[in-house]
């Protein structure tokens, strides 16, 4: 049998692409590029539950930055 | 069509109906709106040694607010409820500026904390409540990571008066893997704090493996000392087991007492060590005859035996803004 076995030209390119792709996250991914929080694509729906501001009841208290 | 917020060094081009990197703002029909502004969804009164802000308006209490979101996703943070969540998942108080800077005034504490997650992810709504809290004759406190541009940070420093800046590591690596941002900006940032007048104090949290180099504290201390000054207090925080850094110890007390050495060997007069008792850790010596001026345990002060911001026994002057 002679020739390339299914080796055409579009398929070739399609391969190199395709590792192209592959190569191009992993080293997004060492570099630190691909972190993992990005802005999805989501909407504004508001608040789950928006409550009254009380004086006399500040709440949540959390610490600080850092 | 996108929109591209210069917020933040990210610079996050934002596609409509996506929101950015700090999830609170959102690109609806090509403008951008930060959906937080005016529901914090943390508020509490503090005092105000907790930021940690030593040498500011000692024992007073600051109204403290938040709104979700960050500008940071650090590995380690021990607010991630609320830094990390969806605006749209949480629970928030209807609080315009106005209503924040009454409720400071009607609670009687002298300034307002923009805190917890970091005030640069809720910029309008810090900036504009600083504006009507100074014309109410309140002071105003940034705690923050400095993550953030240099036009926008310095149109809200230009109405701040003290800020609280994490410094999170002196490596590009540290700003990489742990908190998925960059150094370069928040040194700048940390500059321009200086530069504009507003009175600063520096934190870095020491965690075991990650930030706990013993070169990398000296040349941490070292940038402090000569890029902001040998006056300008840093503090050395412990770390405790939290978000996805949960594998990893609660930092030794004797790793931050080694901290502190290194940073007073760099020159630094004002090193305090928080969130694991050190003996002295919150101290304030006086830099002429070493005695103890200000004894804190924990986030309540002791003793002060500071005379108008100078030492009673030998009447030299410390840095700060005292009342």
């Amino acid at each position: 049998m002679s020739g390339r076995v299914g080796a055409t030209d579009a398929g070739r390119r399609g391969l190199l692409a395709g590792l192209a792709a592959v190569l191009a996250a992993v080293a997004a991914g060492v570099l630190g590029l691909a972190w993992p929080v990005r802005g999805e694509k989501r909407g504004w729906r508001g608040f789950r539950r928006v409550k009254p501001w009380r004086d006399d009841q500040l709440h949540e208290p959390h610490d600080d930055a850092g | 069509m996108d929109v591209r917020c210069e917020l933040c060094p990210r610079k996050c081009v934002i596609p409509r109906g996506a929101s950015g990197s700090c999830r609170i703002r959102i690109n609806l029909d090509g403008e951008l709106k930060a959906v937080t502004y005016g529901f914090p969804v943390s508020a509490h009164v503090d005092p105000i040694e907790k930021k940690p802000l030593f040498h500011f308006w000692p024992e007073s209490s600051i109204l403290s607010i938040a709104t979700v979101g960050c500008t940071l996703h650090c590995l380690n943070c021990q607010n991630w409820e609320i830094s990390q969540a969806n605006p749209e998942d949480t629970e928030a108080f209807a609080a315009p500026p106005e209503v924040v800077v009454a409720s400071a005034k009607k609670a009687g504490t002298p300034s307002i904390a923009y805190t917890y997650t970091d005030p640069v992810a809720y910029y309008e709504y810090a900036l504009d409540t600083s504006r009507l809290a100074r014309e109410a004759g309140l002071k105003n406190v940034l705690v923050t990571a400095g993550y953030a541009s240099p036009e926008p940070l310095r149109e809200l420093y230009a109405v701040s008066d003290a800020a609280t800046i994490d410094l999170k590591g002196i490596t590009e690596r540290v700003y990489r893997d742990v908190c998925g941002g960059t150094l370069g900006p928040v040194l700048d940032a940390l500059v321009l704090c200086k530069a504009m007048g507003v009175w600063l104090e520096v934190s870095h949290l020491v965690i075991p493996t990650l930030t706990d180099e013993p070169a990398d504290l000296t040349s941490l201390s070292r940038w402090v000392a000569r890029n902001l000054g040998a006056d300008t207090p840093l503090h050395f925080l412990g770390f405790h087991p939290q978000h996805r850094l949960k594998n990893l110890p609660p930092t030794p007390a004797a790793t931050l007492a080694q901290a502190r050495d290194l940073a007073r060997a760099e020159g630094l007069r004002y090193v305090y060590v928080g969130n694991v008792d050190v003996n002295g850790g919150g101290t304030t010596r006086c830099p002429a005859c070493g005695a103890d001026l200000v004894v804190r345990h924990g986030f309540k002060v002791v003793r002060n035996d500071l005379v108008g911001g100078a030492c009673r026994a030998c009447g030299a002057r410390v840095p700060g803004v005292w009342r």
